[in-house]
């Protein structure tokens, strides 16, 4: 009886253990964020211009598409995007002519393009709108310029 | 040596492998977002006709910007120097009695503080007909 006891407690224990590692792999990847738990080094995300909000004149309020890449094997959700300002174009276009506003700090997770996903996959990438802005304003020197919005996301893994 | 396996199990079955939500990352992105300014095309087809005797009736065709807010006409009796104003909303405009002699003519649409380019010139010559000015 106790033998058979043995054999039963070995195994279940080499399993647990086992386990853990694979729960531990699963949060583990190259590069550095700004981790706050128990596992992470992990590759940081990049936004970039996916979509021009094109067509932007005085006083005009578009869409600028963004699109967030996820560099780690895990899903990851975007919790917010900051506000950007466009910095000084040239001698006459000044710095605050073109804004996108921020995208509140939801801890669920931001809405994708599409309305309907949150989720990055892991190695895939997410599209999310913001709201841009030209001042009413704008001098003739702003025409047919491009304005690159600085942005800042901040993400969590979502497994 | 029962008691001691009965204990493992116990303890496997509660404290069980990390789970996810116990290890949960966060971090940051940044990059950039780019937007585009519009241009604002000029309207086109700018005609001058003569309008009683010393005005003159302007007409043009829409700019293809749909975000223009107006037309700013251009006058002057010089070509290419040109005193500007008003701004219309519509696509005619009459001008006051004009003085003898040759005036030219422009307009340009508006987005707020925005102009495009000039419409391709146009003029017409006051003259004095019998002691009346008369546009020709």
């Amino acid at each position: 009886m106790g033998r058979k006891r043995k054999l039963v407690v070995i195994p279940l224990l080499a399993a647990g253990i086992a386990g853990a590692g694979i729960a531990w792999a699963a949060w583990t990847s190259t590069g550095s964020g700004s981790g706050t738990a128990q596992s992470t080094t992990s590759a940081n995300s990049v936004i970039a211009a996916s979509v021009f909000a094109a067509d932007l004149y005085p006083g005009a309020v578009k869409s600028v598409t963004v699109t967030i890449s996820n560099p780690n094997a895990y899903p990851v959700i975007v919790n917010s995007i900051s506000a950007g300002t466009a910095p000084l174009v040239n001698t006459s276009c000044v710095a605050d002519t073109v804004t996108s506003d921020a995208r509140a700090t939801d801890a669920t997770g931001l809405f994708q393009s599409d309305l309907a996903t949150k989720t990055i996959a892991g190695l895939g990438s997410g599209t999310y709108t913001l709201v841009t802005r030209m001042t009413a304003t704008a001098v003739d020197a702003c025409k047919s310029q491009t304005f690159s919005l600085p942005l800042t996301a901040t993400l969590s893994s979502n497994a | 040596m029962r008691r001691i396996g009965a204990l493992l199990l116990v303890l496997l079955v509660l404290g069980g492998p990390a789970t996810p939500a116990d290890a949960r990352w966060s971090g940051t992105a940044t990059g950039t977002g780019t937007a585009q300014a519009a241009s604002l095309a000029p309207p086109t087809g700018l005609v001058a006709n003569c309008l009683l005797t010393t005005t003159v009736k302007l007409d043009w065709s829409a700019s293809a910007s749909p975000w223009t807010t107006g037309y700013e006409i251009g006058r002057g009796t010089a070509s290419g120097v040109y005193t500007w104003g008003p701004v219309v909303t519509g696509l005619t405009y009459t001008t006051p009695a004009l003085a003898l002699g040759t005036h030219y003519f422009t307009v340009r649409a508006t987005s707020g503080p925005w102009r495009s380019t000039n419409a391709a010139e146009v003029s017409r010559l006051i003259v004095n007909v019998l002691g009346i000015g008369t546009c020709v």
